[in-house]
C-alpha cells in the first residue's frame, strides 16, 4: 500500500511469521482444555471477531500509507489486548491535512499522516485555532523507488544505477544516481532505447517497452511520498541544494514538470500494483517507502522460503527520510493510542518486523536493529552508504508552492 | 478422533444465531444500492454469496461508465456506491469541476486489461503481413488500413472498454512514450485503425451479442480480456478468439469500489472486506476471469503473465474530450486529401526521391509505428497535382487494393520537372478541385496538403490567390491548407496561406520530408 491508496480493509499479503501467542494468554489456555483441535479454526475466529466486541473502544484514525500498520493482523490483536480497534479512514497525505482542518465534527481520534509537511500543515493550523495537538513520533523510513531485475540493470549498464552486493542475479538493492535518472527522463529516453530487449521474459521472448523512463508516484498533489519524489527530484535539479526563493522555485518547476506531466495520471496505490504478477506491466518503478519492501520480502521469505529477488530497490543517492507523526486530535482515546505505540514493547517490534526504522533513545534512526532483524529474518540488507547525501525540501510554503506548479493542484 | 463435547457445539451454534442475526438484523444497512458499470452484470452470483455471507445486499443499477462518471461528477447522483470498471474518466471530470472535493472512499476489486481478441486465422494474416510474432496496435492499424481485419469496439463515448482501448491506441499511434498532450491529437491518426471498425455498441454486452450474433461482419474485438476470455468460453463462437496483447502497450482496469454516502461506511468496509478475502478473489477469477488483486491466488493459465506495458494515461479532461471529438463515427467519413506536388527543377535528385520514398511508405512500405498509423487506407480518396509553371497533370485516385498504390508510383514517376514554379497558381486550381468535390459531395472532409521547395516566380502572385481565396463560398474556403516547407520555400508566405485557410505549416527542413508529409496525415 502506498500513500494515496484511498481505502484498504485487511492486507492479507503481510502475513510476517510471529509466535501464535494466543495460546499463551489465560484465555487462551483455559478455552483449550475444553476444545477439541478440530474446531479451534472456527472458535478463533469466533472469539475474535464477536467475543472481545463488548469491551473493545473504537478509534478513529486517518493516514494515508501508514494504514499498513493499523492494518496488519498481528497489530490488530496487540491493540485488542488493549482492548482498542483502530477504524482507519485511508486517503493520501495532503487529503489527510485537507480532511482533518475542514472537519465539521471531531471525527477522528489522530491523524497520522505519512510526511512531515502535512503533519506541520495540521499541527501549525490546529495549534492556531487553539485545538488539542498531541504528537509523537514513532519511526522514519526512506522515500525509494520499487523496481523489477531487468530494469535496474538496464540503469546500471547505462550508467544510472550501481549494483548492491549480491551479484547481477541477486543483489536486492541498487544506489540511483538520481541525477542520470532523471536526465534519461528529461531527453525523452523510453526503455527500448536504453536497451531493455536484452533481457527476456519467461516465455522467452525479448522485453519491450516504449515509455518513457519515469516513475510512478500517487500524485504530487495528494501524495507524501509523490511529493517527496517531486522535491527530491527539485532538490537534485537544484544542484543539490533545496530552493530559497520563489523565483528559484519557479524556474526548478518549469524544468521538472515535463518529467511529471508525461506520466500523465497519478497511480492511486503503486504498491498493490508492484506486488502483482501485472505490476511490471502497469510501471516499473514506483515510488514507495522502504518499509514497504522490507515488510514484502520478510513475507515472501516465511511463505516461501527464500526472498523475492525479481523485485528490487532503488535508493536515490540523496537520502530523504519520511518522518511520519503520530497526531492525537484528542486527549482521550487520541492520547492513549499515541502512548501505547510509544512505550509498548511488543507494538514497537511489530513496528519493526513491518520494516519500519523504530525511532529509540540509542539507535536515533532505528537503522542498525532493523537490518539486524532482517539478517536474522533471512531478508539481505542494504550495504552500508559510504557517500552519505541527505535530501532536504524546500520550507513547507515552497513546497507547496512547488506541488501547484507541476501538478497543477485543484 | 475425539468428538467436540456438546456443549461446545451447542455454544458454537448459538454464537453462529447470534452472528448471523446481528447482521441481517440491523435493516436499513442489509441493502445498498450501487450505480455500477454495465460489464459488472457477470457479479451477480459472487454477490448472492456476499449477501449469504455478510447480510448484506448489493443492489446494482448498471449505467456505462463513462455517463456514470459524468453523473457522479456532477455530483446529482443518490446512489450508496458506485462500482465501476475505472475511475479514471470520473477523476479527469471531477478535477475539470474544481474545487478541493475528496473523492470517495475507494477499493480496486480485480483488474482486466483491454487487449485485442481475434479469430487465428486473421491473427496469422496479420503477422504474415507484419512479419512478426508479436503484434502491435500499430500492425493492426497497418493491417485495418489495408482491408486484412474488420474489428467490433464498444462506444467510448458510453463505455470504459472504448474509452480505454482509444486513450490506448491513440497514446501507441503518438508514439512519445509518454502521455498523451493535447498537440499529439491536433490531426487524427486512427483514420487508418477505424476504417477496420466495423461493429459498434453502446455497450459492452451488446457488442459482443452483436459479434456473435452474426460472425460474418467482424473478425476481431476490443474488449477487456475478462469480457474476451469469457465469450471464448461460452461457446457462442465458431472458434475461440486468440487474445493479443498489443506490444506498444495496454490499457488496465482496476474496478474500483467507491463509497458515495459516507454514512453507509461500516456496511461498505464489510463488502469491500468480503471482496478482498482470498476465496472471494479465487471465486472472482474463476467466475469471470478478471485478474485478482490479492497476489496470493495462483492465476488462471489463461490469464498470461506477459501482458506487455501498461501505457501513461493522460491526465487532463481536455485530451479525451478531444478524442471522442475525433471519434465521432459520424465525422468519419473517408477524407480526400489534394496532394498539390512542386515538379520545378529544384525538386530533381534528392528531393524527388524523399517525395517517391515517403508515398511508397505511406502505402505500406513504412514499417515504423507511426508509418503504419497514418499510412494511405482503404477508401481514402486523394487528387494527385504536380505543378511547375503551371499544373502539369492530375489524378485521382481512391484506394481499393495494390493497384491504386501503382497509380500513385506512376504519377509521382514522372521527370517532367519545369524551370519555373507557380505555387500560388496551382494551389488557386487546387481550390478550385476543393470547390467542386465539396459541392458534389459536402459531407467529404476535403484538406489541401502543398509541397514545394523554392519561391513562386510564375502565375499568381499570393495576394491575388489570398483575394480569390477569399471569394469562395464557405464551404471551399473551410477547405485548410497544410503547407510543407522544403528547401529554399519562403516560410513567412506559406505560414500566412496555411493561417489564412486554418490549417498550420510543417517545415520539412527542420525534421524530413517523410515526417513532415506524415504529420499532415489525419488533419482536416
Amino acid at each position: 500500500m502506498t500513500a494515496d491508496a484511498p481505502h484498504d480493509v485487511d492486507e492479507p499479503l503481510l502475513g510476517i511469521a510471529h509466535p501464535p501467542r494466543f495460546w499463551t494468554s489465560p484465555f487462551g489456555r483455559s478455552f483449550m482444555i475444553s476444545v477439541s483441535v478440530a474446531v479451534v479454526g472456527t472458535v478463533t475466529l469466533l472469539v475474535s471477531t464477536f467475543w472481545p466486541t463488548a469491551q473493545i473502544s473504537t478509534i478513529h484514525g486517518i493516514m494515508a500509507s501508514k494504514q499498513d500498520f493499523f492494518n496488519d493482523e498481528e497489530v490488530q490483536r496487540l491493540l485488542r489486548k488493549h482492548e482498542i480497534r483502530v477504524e482507519v479512514t485511508a486517503r493520501g497525505s495532503s487529503e489527510v491535512a485537507f480532511e482533518v482542518l475542514n472537519q465539521e465534527t471531531q471525527r477522528y481520534d489522530f491523524a497520522f499522516p505519512s510526511g512531515q509537511p502535512a503533519a506541520d500543515l495540521i499541527k501549525n493550523e490546529r495549534r492556531s485555532r487553539g485545538l488539542h495537538t498531541a504528537t509523537t513520533r514513532l519511526f522514519t523510513s526512506p522515500i525509494v523507488l520499487a523496481s523489477y531485475r531487468e530494469y535496474a540493470e538496464t540503469l546500471v549498464r547505462n550508467g544510472a544505477a550501481d549494483r548492491h552486493s549480491g551479484g547481477p542475479g541477486g543483489a536486492l538493492y541498487y544506489t540511483l544516481d538520481t541525477a542520470k535518472f532523471i536526465e534519461l527522463g528529461k531527453r525523452g529516453k523510453t526503455w527500448n532505447d536504453l536497451g531493455i530487449d536484452r533481457y527476456t521474459n519467461p516465455d522467452g521472448s525479448s522485453i519491450t517497452n516504449g515509455n518513457r523512463v519515469l516513475v510512478h508516484t500517487p500524485g504530487v498533489c495528494r501524495s507524501n511520498s509523490g511529493a517527496t519524489y517531486l522535491g527530491l527530484a527539485a532538490f537534485v535539479e537544484n544542484g543539490g541544494e533545496p530552493a530559497q526563493t520563489e523565483a528559484e522555485v519557479d524556474r526548478i518547476a518549469g524544468e521538472i514538470q515535463p518529467l511529471f506531466t508525461a506520466s500523465g495520471m497519478p497511480e492511486s496505490k503503486p504498491w498493490r500494483s508492484y506486488i502483482t504478477p501485472e505490476g511490471k506491466s502497469q510501471g516499473p518503478i514506483v515510488v514507495v517507502y522502504e518499509h514497504q519492501y522490507f515488510a514484502y520480502q520478510q513475507s515472501h521469505r516465511s511463505r516461501t522460503g527464500r526472498v523475492d529477488t525479481g523485485r528490487v530497490l532503488l535508493y536515490p543517492k540523496q537520502e530523504f527520510q519520511t518522518d511520519p507523526e503520530y497526531i492525537s486530535l484528542k486527549p482521550g482515546a487520541g492520547d492513549r493510542l499515541g502512548t501505547l505505540l510509544h512505550t509498548d514493547p511488543e507494538l514497537r517490534r511489530r513496528m519493526m518486523q513491518l520494516g519500519f526504522r523504530v525511532i529509540d533513545d540509542t539507535d536515533s534512526t532505528g537503522t542498525r536493529r532493523l537490518f539486524e532483524l532482517l539478517a536474522g529474518q533471512g531478508v539481505p540488507t542494504p550495504d552500508e552508504r559510504t557517500d552519505y547525501t541527505s535530501a532536504e525540501l524546500p520550507r513547507l510554503s515552497l513546497l507547496q508552492r512547488l506541488i501547484d506548479a507541476v501538478g497543477g493542484c485543484p | 478422533m475425539r468428538r467436540p463435547p456438546r456443549l461446545f457445539i451447542g455454544l458454537v451454534a448459538c454464537l453462529l444465531l447470534v452472528l448471523d442475526t446481528a447482521c441481517t438484523s440491523d435493516g436499513q444497512d442489509t441493502t445498498l444500492r450501487v450505480l455500477a458499470s454495465h460489464e459488472l452484470a457477470d457479479m451477480r452470483p459472487i454477490l448472492d454469496e456476499l449477501r449469504r455471507d455478510t447480510g448484506i445486499e448489493l443492489v446494482l443499477d448498471y449505467r456505462g461508465t463513462v455517463d456514470a462518471s459524468t453523473a457522479l461528477a456532477r455530483g446529482d447522483d443518490d446512489h450508496d456506491l458506485a462500482w465501476l470498471s475505472n475511475d479514471r474518466y470520473l477523476q479527469l471530470k471531477l478535477r475539470e469541476s474544481g474545487g478541493r472535493r475528496l473523492r470517495p472512499l475507494s477499493r480496486e476489486i480485480m483488474r482486466s486489461p483491454v487487449v485485442f481478441g481475434v479469430r487465428p486465422q486473421t491473427a496469422r494474416r496479420l503477422r504474415h503481413s507484419a512479419r512478426s510474432a508479436k503484434l502491435s496496435w500499430a500492425d493492426i492499424a497497418d493491417g485495418a488500413a489495408e482491408g486484412l481485419v474488420r474489428f467490433g469496439m464498444a462506444d467510448p463515448r458510453h463505455t470504459e472498454s472504448g474509452l480505454a482501448a482509444l486513450v490506448g491506441v491513440a497514446t501507441a499511434a503518438a508514439g512519445t512514450g509518454g502521455a498523451l498532450r493535447p498537440q499529439d491529437l491536433a490531426c487524427d491518426r486512427l483514420r487508418g485503425l477505424f476504417s477496420g471498425q466495423t461493429l459498434t455498441a453502446p455497450s459492452t454486452d451488446e457488442l459482443v451479442d452483436a459479434f456473435a450474433a452474426a460472425e460474418g461482419r467482424a473478425d476481431a474485438l476490443i474488449g477487456y480480456e475478462s469480457t474476451l476470455l469469457s465469450l471464448n468460453a461460452s461457446g457462442r463462437l465458431r472458434e475461440p478468439l486468440e487474445i493479443v496483447y498489443p506490444e506498444d502497450g495496454i490499457v488496465l482496469s482496476d474496478y474500483p469500489l467507491l463509497l458515495l454516502d459516507p454514512s453507509r461506511r461500516a456496511a461498505y468496509d464489510k463488502v469491500v472486506a468480503w471482496l478482498a478475502r482470498r476465496d472471494t478473489q479465487r471465486k472472482i477469477m474463476n467466475r469471470t476471469l478478471r485478474r485478482p488483486v490479492d497476489p496470493g491466488v495462483r492465476r488462471d493459465p489463461r490469464l498470461r503473465t506477459e501482458i506487455g506495458n501498461a501505457l501513461y494515461f493522460p491526465d487532463w479532461s481536455g485530451v479525451i474530450d478531444r478524442l471522442l471529438a475525433n471519434y465521432d463515427p459520424s465525422a468519419r467519413r473517408p477524407g480526400q486529401v489534394i496532394f498539390v506536388l512542386d515538379y520545378s527543377g529544384s525538386m530533381k535528385g534528392a528531393r524527388i526521391g524523399a517525395l517517391r520514398t515517403t508515398f511508397a511508405g505511406l502505402s505500406g512500405a513504412d514499417g515504423s509505428s507511426t508509418g503504419k498509423f497514418v499510412r494511405f487506407y482503404r477508401g481514402e480518396k486523394f487528387t494527385l497535382i504536380r505543378f511547375g509553371e503551371d499544373v502539369r497533370a492530375e489524378r485521382d485516385v481512391t484506394i481499393s487494393g495494390p493497384r491504386d498504390v501503382g497509380v500513385i508510383r506512376g504519377f509521382l514517376a514522372a521527370d517532367d520537372f519545369d524551370h519555373n514554379t507557380a505555387v500560388w497558381s496551382a494551389l488557386d486550381h487546387a481550390y478550385g478541385r476543393a470547390a467542386e468535390l465539396k459541392r458534389a459531395d459536402p459531407g467529404r472532409p476535403v484538406t489541401i496538403v502543398l509541397m514545394t521547395d523554392g519561391l513562386s516566380n510564375a502565375g499568381i502572385g499570393l495576394e491575388e490567390f489570398l483575394r480569390r481565396y477569399s471569394a469562395l463560398s464557405p464551404e471551399a474556403k473551410a477547405v485548410r491548407t497544410y503547407p510543407i516547407r522544403l528547401g529554399e520555400a519562403d516560410p513567412a508566405e506559406l505560414d500566412r496561406v496555411a493561417k489564412a485557410t486554418g490549417g498550420r505549416m510543417v517545415d520539412a527542413n527542420a525534421s524530413s520530408l517523410d515526417r513532415a508529409i506524415k504529420e499532415t496525415r489525419g488533419c482536416r
